[in-house]
């Protein structure tokens, strides 16, 4: 017996040795990915997600928008011509948003507070309010409160889409507060791959997106208190807008390299090998765009669109008879211009015109006219056409051309701006052009030409993603029964 | 020399000869009463003396007894002892009767720790080797295939190395391992190594199929344990040689239903639109929505340039009848494959003492021209006992080769979808189709525009995807006898796969006449103008080391036998990966990452894990019919945090054998046994890969750019305070054998899974797609019933001996997390052919797979078009049609389509023998789960389906659909046609769209195995004095199905892949086969 017991000793210390020896169990260390990442190493991919988001996401609104169509060589979904789509269709707009930035933003601003860095804050609550606005602009009611708290709260629920509005002006207020409360702290400068730390642009972005907020809600009534109000916040700040050459563009030092080259470059563009890729040959150029530019003598007809066989050729979207590729314009060489080219969060041009439409309104103070034609000067330049600044002069002073000279319009001049408007966001922001349309239904956009199309309208909205139905469905069905023709967006009137 | 070996063999046995030279010589033969064969080793003694012999290679013995009373003994392993009085004979021939329905066979269960079947208090379920290998399957799940209840094998793919999954009683784990443990020769084993075993090195396997032996093996056998024991020696002090050969041949047993009606048409504007808005023929379209075959002939394809021999181009047309072709040229895309194999193995020896040495060469060709498989095994084992020490070593190499082709240059589709993308009347196999060097098959010159010459991916090196794998295993021990109840054991095992993959994709270019578009198809020459090849290369390797410290103890009190083991098991896993891969190449031919343009896009994974328990596995038995078993083990794992790493889990069972222990049952004439058993086991189990308790970032989206870097976080939350999950089992169940011909086992069962680990799909808002945590319940139930008679029928030589096994088991998801009613069970990656699911615990892509709360598990739910869904309308159930298009309307809610697991599987094994030869039938039924073919979604859009010609291609009457009026009744649908009944229907409508309409009953009958063997009688034999056996058998796998008719699609038992969401087809499969063939082997 005594031979058990001293066995049983034995046995029990081999064991009890080894498993107090805690380096062995100390392994799970892991070599593979980061833990613990400051806050200016998340910026910058945060950034180059967020203008790769902007500039890539919404190929159907270049459809929709009268600047895309379908290519010939291609078979195509009928619910993509009709608007008869489902759940899934373009979940990306709400997924990408969510998981790839706004959680990273999120992350931001929660290091940044920890660290005590309120540019790096006041950076990640910025683009916080210019993520989420995307997401209301296309589904309305979202979660936000609930938002971004992972399994604490793992249901969010849906918060309503004018209140979060609200909250936009909140946040921005506080995010132009640490701007200047931060002065001469932690500046994350070249990773800040917008503004390179510069934080008087900052501001001034701010601003302008404060100001494109404040613009959604135009067409409400009721509403003129409210806005006027804040209105003279942003006078107060005495910063003012992104202006003249100053475009809101990220570029992290893209290269000639698949995955790393400018993301509508890579996405809509061409391959290292120089050969277009599938996405340059699915979307041709709409015959919409191209009656739109040739008809106002524009310049920017060579940059939006390439020309084939010497000539500009598209068709209207939804139309039966598609032309092969050999017989239609390509994406033109103004918009795809290298594979560096800056990605673009929110150009010149779209903040001049945002200022043009605020003082036609008589919400801020300058000439309308002459943010008007800044605003279409910047488009010349932020297109590479030739002589930018002289052909945008000597484009919009032809004399009494509708849709262009400011003096021949004498009626709705804001019909005048949001139409230029449209004409400068070509394939660079189809989003701003769709909030445009269903704010003001400008310009008078050609409905999809497929027969099948038997609502003939564009889309008001989309559904809430299939993944909410899977996910979050007792919040999601709690929003009713969506339509995509009549369920609108809050400020829609 | 004969003398020589029996006096080898006696000493072998402990036993003295002695010699009396007044005793008389008795001589005879025994053989098999079964089949007449020699026994070779049978033991004979002469009772109350020391005396006794072996009998010889051929059966023969010789002994010596002082007298005529004596009586001798027969006795060999697995036959009944029977004895007999000498009396005044000089020749006793015996013939052994098989043991059959007596209960002491021992049984290698955990551990290798051998138990006699009377004390074990769980299923365990025994196949031998040559049941498995009859049928000359090359993986040796295959050969399992239907024999035992309990054990679910589903091959998920077809291919020259055909991916299969194991699952024992079902799924536990909502979202981690449900696969079986594989312990081979005592070491546990990393499935994988499944693959490279050789079937014919199987001495035997056990199947443990409750989680009983969990305390023993550790968490990994909360799923049942898949023991391996592979063969010793030859059974005797002789050398024994075996050779083998089989070749099989393997074709497509059948296609999905294709239409032989309709030619092309892809929806073409003008010039192929008629006046009256009929679709014309389009001789390029891949679509098949075209007008209805008419015999006439017709061009296929664009105009071809065809060089003249003054280098002048001249343009050309392939024509051809347009007509279906009497061999569907889709089916004789896939042409005969073939598998040969030969084996050769040298065994010596028995028992403790033993030396075995095998080879074997697999060649496998698939039936997608080109596709190659080549396996090499080597193997050794040995054994040697000497005083009080025990060692035993074994070693097995197996090199891996696979060459398959690869998707194509455009959009990597697989060659299948591209075959399926060509129409009935197009003739694939024509020579100038399939030469891509002519100009009718080359890339410029195919006919279809839009899809590449599946030719093309399937020649030369155009679209390779290569794998070598390199696999080791080995292990040793050595065991030391202290005393007659106590024994030490020792023993290190080790693991090694590494795999070195390479996927190729040619560059394409084109003819500046097709990239022209003469047409105006909008061909993929015009869209493609140009492609670089492409390359990339996978290092995988994964090594596991382990090492086990067994103490026995078993002494003995009275009418009590006691056995206490003690155990301490270390195990240390180590796995990496590197991946680098260039996605666009300069040079043509030349697959070297160093040969590109732009960035190689580099990866590496490395982990690492450890591993520690100590357990403590009791029983006592008393007087051989009641026996308990008590276990309990700690596991301390660095795969959680410290807090949580420590945990212990316990395990009881009993048995006891009625028909000892009831004196009235003793004596039951009829009644050869009765057991009952029963046992409860609680087992932990981690299911978290290494480095899963913190959220990670990592550099994604093109970062870094040069020296600009960026990081983002992981799209999974995870959690540090994850802990261990816990299945509890109870287990219960009575064996009986009756009238020396029945042997019935059933068992009941019942386990339930808490805790559970799962990465959970969360509503993206929440800022992840996953969270990883602990969380729901899953609770498994089943019955299991092995009926085996033997024989069935018995005329003089003829017999048949038949099995029947049958299955019930279903999973039901108690909870999940909080008001969570289902998550989503993600496939693996399939497209890099590697498992990094199991690496990195990362997931591949949501399936339409899910753990549903109050359902069966795993659970399909899908869209579907929208119905009248209050179960008190009349009209339940029907499809509401749009009023003015006559199509349903797409319902985004995703709904229940029953489960992906089967409900009940029967299983029957029959023999047949008659003299020398010997006819084997192994048949399963498979009922109650469903299978979403999401390759129908693909035939419709094609419009190569059979379905899709329904309807003539004619505008219909929706079936079952109503109309929905103003006040919100229905009203039955009768007049309102689809406003298409062709192409747009097919291929847009919400028909199409909807998950649903492709889920059928996965239902189905398979006759798995035939294999009819003759056996050359050892009188001719005898002649040629070195061979000893000689067997020839013809043998068939899968000849035929059975499957209700819905299914149109593949075989239901065809997956993505071999992760738990399983029951979803796509064109990533090929068409099920079947095979046959022979086999041919000699015994020297």
């Amino acid at each position: 017996m005594k031979k058990i017991i001293s066995i049983l000793g034995i046995f029990t210390l081999t064991f009890v040795g080894t498993s107090c020896k805690d380096d062995f169990f100390d392994v799970n260390t892991n070599p593979n990915d980061a833990v613990n990442v400051p806050a200016e190493l998340i910026l910058p991919a945060a950034l180059q997600n967020s203008a790769s988001y902007v500039s890539t996401n919404f190929q159907f609104l270049n459809l929709w928008m009268g600047y895309w169509n379908w290519s010939g060589n291609y078979s195509i979904n009928t619910s993509d011509k009709n608007y008869q789509f489902v759940n899934t269709f373009n979940n990306g707009i709400w997924n990408t948003q969510y998981v790839s930035l706004l959680s990273n933003y999120n992350g931001i601003e929660n290091k940044a507070i920890e660290a005590k860095q309120p540019l790096l804050q006041a950076m990640a609550k910025t683009m916080k309010v210019h993520g989420f606005q995307y997401v209301v602009d296309t589904y309305n009611n979202v979660p936000y409160t609930d938002a971004l708290k992972g399994t604490t709260s793992i249901l969010p629920k849906y918060d309503d889409a004018k209140t979060i509005y609200e909250d936009f002006i909140v946040q921005l207020d506080a995010a132009m507060d640490l701007f200047t409360k931060g002065a001469g702290g932690y500046n994350p400068g070249a990773n800040d791959i917008l503004f390179h730390g510069d934080i008087s642009k900052w501001k001034k972005f701010v601003n302008t997106l404060k100001l494109k907020v404040l613009l959604r809600q135009s067409e409400m009534a009721g509403r003129d208190i409210y806005i006027k109000a804040q209105l003279a916040k942003i006078k107060s700040s005495n910063v003012g807008f992104l202006g003249a050459d100053e475009n809101a563009n990220v570029n992290p030092g893209y290269l000639k390299s698949t995955g790393k080259q400018s993301p509508f470059w890579e996405t809509y563009g061409f391959g290292i090998n120089g050969q277009p890729v599938e996405a340059n040959n699915v979307n041709r150029a709409n015959l919409y765009g191209i009656t739109f530019y040739k008809q106002a003598n524009d310049p920017r007809l060579e940059a939006f669109y390439a020309p084939v066989g010497g000539a500009f050729d598209g068709r209207f979207f939804g139309d039966i008879d598609v032309l092969p590729n050999s017989k239609t314009s390509a994406i033109g060489p103004g918009i795809l211009k290298s594979f560096d080219q800056d990605a673009v969060l929110l150009g010149s041009h779209e903040s001049l015109f945002l200022q043009a439409e605020a003082a036609e309104r008589g919400w801020i103070t300058g000439d309308a006219k002459s943010l008007y034609q800044m605003a279409i000067t910047e488009s010349f330049k932020n297109t590479n056409v030739k002589d930018a600044t002289t052909a945008a002069t000597d484009y919009y002073s032809q004399i009494g051309l509708k849709n262009v000279s400011w003096d021949a319009t004498n009626a709705d001049k804001i019909a005048l701006i949001i139409t230029q408007k449209w004409a400068s966001l070509n394939a660079l922001n189809p989003f701003e052009a769709w909030c445009d349309y269903r704010r003001l239904g400008i310009p008078s956009l050609p409905i999809s030409k497929d027969p099948s199309t038997t609502i003939k309208k564009i889309p008001a909205r989309l559904f809430y993603p299939q993944s909410e139905f899977n996910y979050n469905a007792d919040n999601v069905k709690g929003q009713g029964t969506i339509n995509q023709f009549d369920s609108k967006i809050f400020w829609m009137r | 020399m004969r003398k020589l070996l029996l006096i080898i063999s006696a000493l072998f046995f402990g036993l003295a000869i002695q010699s009396i030279a007044q005793d008389r010589q008795i001589t005879g033969k025994v053989t098999s009463s079964q089949d007449g064969s020699p026994l070779i080793g049978v033991s004979i003694a002469l009772k109350g003396s020391t005396k006794g012999t072996t009998t010889n290679a051929e059966g023969v013995y010789k002994i010596t007894v002082p007298s005529a009373n004596g009586l001798l003994s027969f006795s060999f392993i697995g036959f009944a002892t029977k004895t007999f009085t000498v009396g005044s004979r000089n020749v006793i021939n015996v013939a052994l009767q098989e043991k059959q329905n007596e209960l002491d066979e021992v049984v290698v269960g955990a551990f290798g720790l051998q138990k006699n079947e009377r004390e074990i208090g769980s299923s365990i379920a025994k196949i031998k080797g040559a049941d498995l290998s009859q049928a000359n399957p090359t993986n040796l799940a295959n050969g399992l295939t239907a024999k035992v209840s309990g054990l679910q094998i589903s091959t998920v793919n077809n291919g020259v190395n055909p991916g299969v999954s194991i699952t024992l009683r079902g799924n536990r784990s909502l979202l981690g391992n449900n696969q079986a443990l594989l312990v081979v020769d005592g070491i546990i084993t990393p499935q994988d190594f499944l693959a490279v075993l050789n079937p014919n090195d199987v001495e035997s396997t056990s199947i443990l199929k409750g989680s009983g032996a969990a305390a023993l093996y550790g968490s990994d056998a909360s799923n049942g344990v898949l023991v391996v024991n592979l063969k010793k020696g030859s059974g005797s002090e002789k050398p024994t040689i075996f050779y083998s050969y089989s070749a099989q041949n393997e074709s497509v047993a059948y296609m999905p239903g294709l239409q032989q009606q309709f030619g092309s048409n892809g929806g073409e504007g003008n010039p192929f639109l008629d006046k009256n808005g009929q679709r014309l023929y389009v001789p390029f379209e891949n679509q098949s929505f075209g007008p209805a075959y008419d015999g006439s002939l017709q061009p296929l394809g664009y105009g071809v340039q065809v060089l003249q021999p003054d280098g002048s181009y001249k343009l050309d047309t392939l024509k051809t009848p347009y007509s279906a072709l009497g061999v569907d040229p889709r089916k004789d895309f896939f042409k005969n494959a073939l598998t040969s194999q030969h084996d050769i193995a040298y065994r010596v020896g028995k028992d403790d003492n033993y030396f075995s040495l095998s080879l074997q060469q697999v060649n496998k060709t698939g039936i997608v021209p080109n596709d190659v498989y080549q396996r090499s095994n080597i193997s050794i084992k040995a054994g040697r006992k000497y005083d009080k020490f025990t060692t035993n070593i074994g070693l097995t190499y197996s090199y891996q080769y696979q060459n398959v082709a690869g998707g194509d240059f455009n959009q990597g589709r697989p060659v299948y979808w591209n075959v399926l993308n060509s129409p009935a009347h197009a003739p694939l196999n024509d020579p100038r189709i399939r030469d891509i060097n002519s100009p009718y098959g080359d890339l410029s010159g195919y006919f279809n525009a839009y899809y590449p010459n599946p030719w093309w991916q399937v020649s030369g090196e155009n679209s390779r995807v290569l794998g070598n794998n390199y696999a080791l295993r080995g292990h040793a021990d050595i065991a030391y006898q202290f005393t007659d109840w106590l024994k030490v054991l020792y023993r290190v095992g080790g693991t090694n796969s590494s795999s070195i993959g390479k996927v190729n994709v040619a560059n394409a270019a084109f003819s500046d006449y097709a990239i022209g578009d003469p047409w105006g198809a909008g061909n993929i020459a015009s869209s493609v103008v140009s492609k670089n090849a492409n390359t990339t290369d996978v290092n995988a390797s994964s090594t596991r080391f382990t090492g086990d410290l067994l103490i026995t103890i078993n002494p003995k009190f009275g009418d009590f036998e006691t056995s206490l083991t003690l155990g301490h098991h270390l195990q240390q896993d180590f796995n990496n990966y590197n991946f680098i891969s260039a996605s666009s190449l300069k040079i043509p031919d030349l697959y070297n990452v160093s040969n590109r343009i732009g960035e190689p896009a580099v990866g590496q994974g490395i982990y690492r894990s450890n591993l520690v328990g100590a357990f403590a596995d009791f029983s006592l038995g008393y007087k051989k019919f009641a026996f308990v078993h008590v276990s309990g083990r700690n596991d301390w794992t660095s795969l959680l945090s410290p807090a949580n790493r420590s945990f212990f889990y316990p395990a009881i069972d009993a048995s006891v054998i009625l028909s000892d222990a009831i004196p009235g049952l003793k004596n039951v004439s009829w009644l050869d046994y009765l057991k009952v058993r029963g046992g409860i086991a609680k087992v932990g189990n981690i299911n978290v890969s290494p480095y899963q308790l913190q959220n990670t970032y990592n550099q994604g989206g093109g970062f870094p750019f040069g020296g600009q870097v960026g990081f983002g976080q992981s799209s999974q939350q995870n959690d540090p305070n994850l802990k261990p999950e816990f299945t509890t089992g109870l287990e219960m169940g009575f064996e009986v054998a009756f009238l020396k011909k029945f042997n019935l086992e059933v068992s009941y069962y019942k386990t339930n899974t808490t805790n559970q680990t799962v990465p959970i799909q969360v509503s993206r808002a929440t800022g992840f797609t996953s969270a990883n945590l602990n969380t729901g319940e899953m609770q498994t139930r089943g019955v299991e019933v092995d009926l085996k008679i033997r024989p069935i029928v018995k005329f003089g030589d003829f017999y048949w001996d038949a099995s029947v096994n049958y299955s019930y088991n279903t999973s039901e998801v108690i909870s999940l997390y909080g008001d969570l009613p289902r998550l989503n069970i993600p496939q693996f990656n399939i497209n890099t052919g590697i498992n990094f699911t199991r690496l990195n615990g990362s997931f591949g892509n949501a399936s339409s797979v899910f753990a549903a709360v109050g359902q069966r598990y795993p659970a399909l739910y899908l869209n579907d078009v929208k119905r009248v869904d209050d179960p008190a309308n009349p009209n339940f159930g029907k499809v509401i049609i749009d009023p003015v298009s006559g199509y349903p309307t797409l319902d985004p809610t995703l709904k229940y389509q029953g489960s992906t697991q089967p409900l009940h599987r029967l299983g029957f094994v029959n023999t047949f023998h008659y003299k020398n030869t010997s006819l084997s039938i192994v048949a399963e039924y498979r009922g109650g789960a469903v299978i979403y073919n999401q390759i129908g979604n693909s035939l419709d859009f094609t419009g190569v389906g059979i379905n899709s010609a329904s309807n003539g291609r004619q505008n219909f009457v929706y079936p079952n659909s109503v109309i929905q009026n103003a006040d919100g009744t229905f009203t039955p649908n009768t007049s309102v046609s689809t406003r298409d009944g062709n192409l747009e229907f097919w291929t847009n409508s919400a028909y199409h769209n909807a998950g649903a309409t492709y889920v059928n009953s996965a239902d189905f009958w398979k006759l798995r195995e035939v294999a009819l063997t003759y056996t050359i009688p050892k009188a001719l034999l005898a002649k040629t004095g070195f061979i000893k056996d000689v067997a020839v058998s013809l043998t068939g796998r899968n000849l035929l199905m059975l499957r209700p008719k819905t299914n149109v699609y593949t075989d239901p038992e065809f997956s993505l892949d071999g992760s738990n969401a399983a029951g979803t087809t796509n064109e990533f499969q090929t068409p099920p086969t079947r095979m046959y063939g022979f086999r041919l082997s000699v015994g020297f």
